[in-house]
């Protein structure tokens, strides 16, 4: 064989293997690089979200852990919906004003979750009032409730009614986590 | 002897046979160049995966205080909790109402409340000083020409009554 021979032959392996190199392994690499990058670029981007997520909630605890978070009644939300203290609850302040509050019937609806995700539970009041004002007066002090979350969004009495007593439903609704 | 063609030719194909093994070598580190690359954007990957996985595992962490979760979703429905305590504020809705009717001398009788919406029977009476016909003017006036008020009438449809003329009113909480 020739120089010239030996060169051709030479110069078209090169060419071969380089070919045979680009097709099986570069092209692949190039093709997995392109994928990689972009998985990372989507895992820095969601690292980000974490950190931050991670960095918010941190701050909420620590908030919370510090007493900084006042505005925000806990225990009212924490609380149990138990129907022995929602009971006692109730008579306890009708014992405490007698001549003013007597309860007629008290009706417990079980509890499911709202639309916002808080518990919700119904509680249907059947009581007599010696007057208008004591019914404010009940309203009131379940609305200011220490204890429990109470919203009243129906009631239904003749208003005006000073001088006999009222029997009124008060439909009462507990929101709590 | 060689001759100055053979010679040039040799030369041609010596310098082909030197640019297929310079690329050749070219695509051969720049292969070895990516497989390496690659690897440290896989090791990364690993990294930044082990990375999320620990994040998540400490917001779960944090997620799992009662507090915590309450207070995002306190913050999440803070305009529906504001919204349904205000609506809760009965004893304020009646006292507003008895402030109506003590200003415009009127009587009001019986108090429909349903989340946010007031029904009652309106009676005004002639009096020494004025018409009942212009008390209910007055009345209306108010909500029609003034936007002051915590309720927003209802359009009033029917009235009974000259002497003492009696409608029925649909209040909106504001």
């Amino acid at each position: 064989m020739n120089n010239n021979a030996k060169y051709k032959f030479l110069t078209y392996l090169f060419l071969l293997l380089t070919v045979f190199v680009v097709f099986l392994f570069s092209k692949n690499l190039y093709t997995q690089i392109t994928e990689n990058t972009k998985q990372k670029q989507a895992l820095t981007q969601q690292l980000e979200e974490k950190n931050a997520q991670y960095q918010e909630i941190s701050k909420i605890k620590s908030d919370i852990d510090s007493w900084a978070v006042q505005d925000i009644d806990f225990d009212k939300f924490l609380s149990n919906f138990s129907e022995d203290e929602l009971v006692e609850y109730f008579y306890s302040y009708a014992n405490n004003n007698p001549s003013k509050v007597q309860i007629q019937t008290i009706g417990l609806s079980q509890w499911a979750y709202n639309e916002f995700g808080f518990m919700e539970a119904k509680i249907d009041l059947w009581v007599t009032f010696s007057s208008e004002k004591d019914m404010l007066d009940m309203i009131t002090f379940l609305q200011n409730s220490q204890k429990y979350n109470f919203f009243i969004h129906e009631l239904n009495y003749s208003l005006g009614n000073t001088l006999s007593p009222i029997s009124v439903n008060i439909p009462l609704k507990v929101l709590y986590k | 002897m060689v001759t100055t063609n053979e010679y040039k030719n040799d030369t041609k194909h010596y310098k082909g046979m030197n640019i297929s093994i310079i690329l050749f070598v070219f695509v051969l580190f720049s292969t070895i160049g990516l497989y390496f690359y690659n690897m440290t954007i896989v090791s990364k990957i690993e990294a930044m995966q082990t990375q999320v996985a620990q994040v998540e595992e400490s917001i779960k962490k944090v997620n799992e205080d009662e507090k915590v979760k309450l207070y995002v979703l306190i913050q999440a429905n803070k305009t529906y909790l504001e919204k349904y305590k205000y609506l809760s504020n009965i004893p304020m809705f009646i006292n507003s109402l008895k402030e109506l009717a003590r200003v415009h001398r009127v009587v009001f009788d019986g108090f429909s409340y349903a989340n946010g919406e007031i029904i009652s029977q309106l009676t005004a009476q002639n009096d020494a000083v004025t018409l009942a016909s212009a008390k209910t003017t007055k009345f209306l006036e108010y909500f029609r020409k003034k936007d002051e008020h915590i309720f927003s009438l209802g359009f009033v449809n029917s009235f009974q009554g000259q002497e003492g003329v009696s409608f029925w009113v649909k209040f909106q909480v504001k």
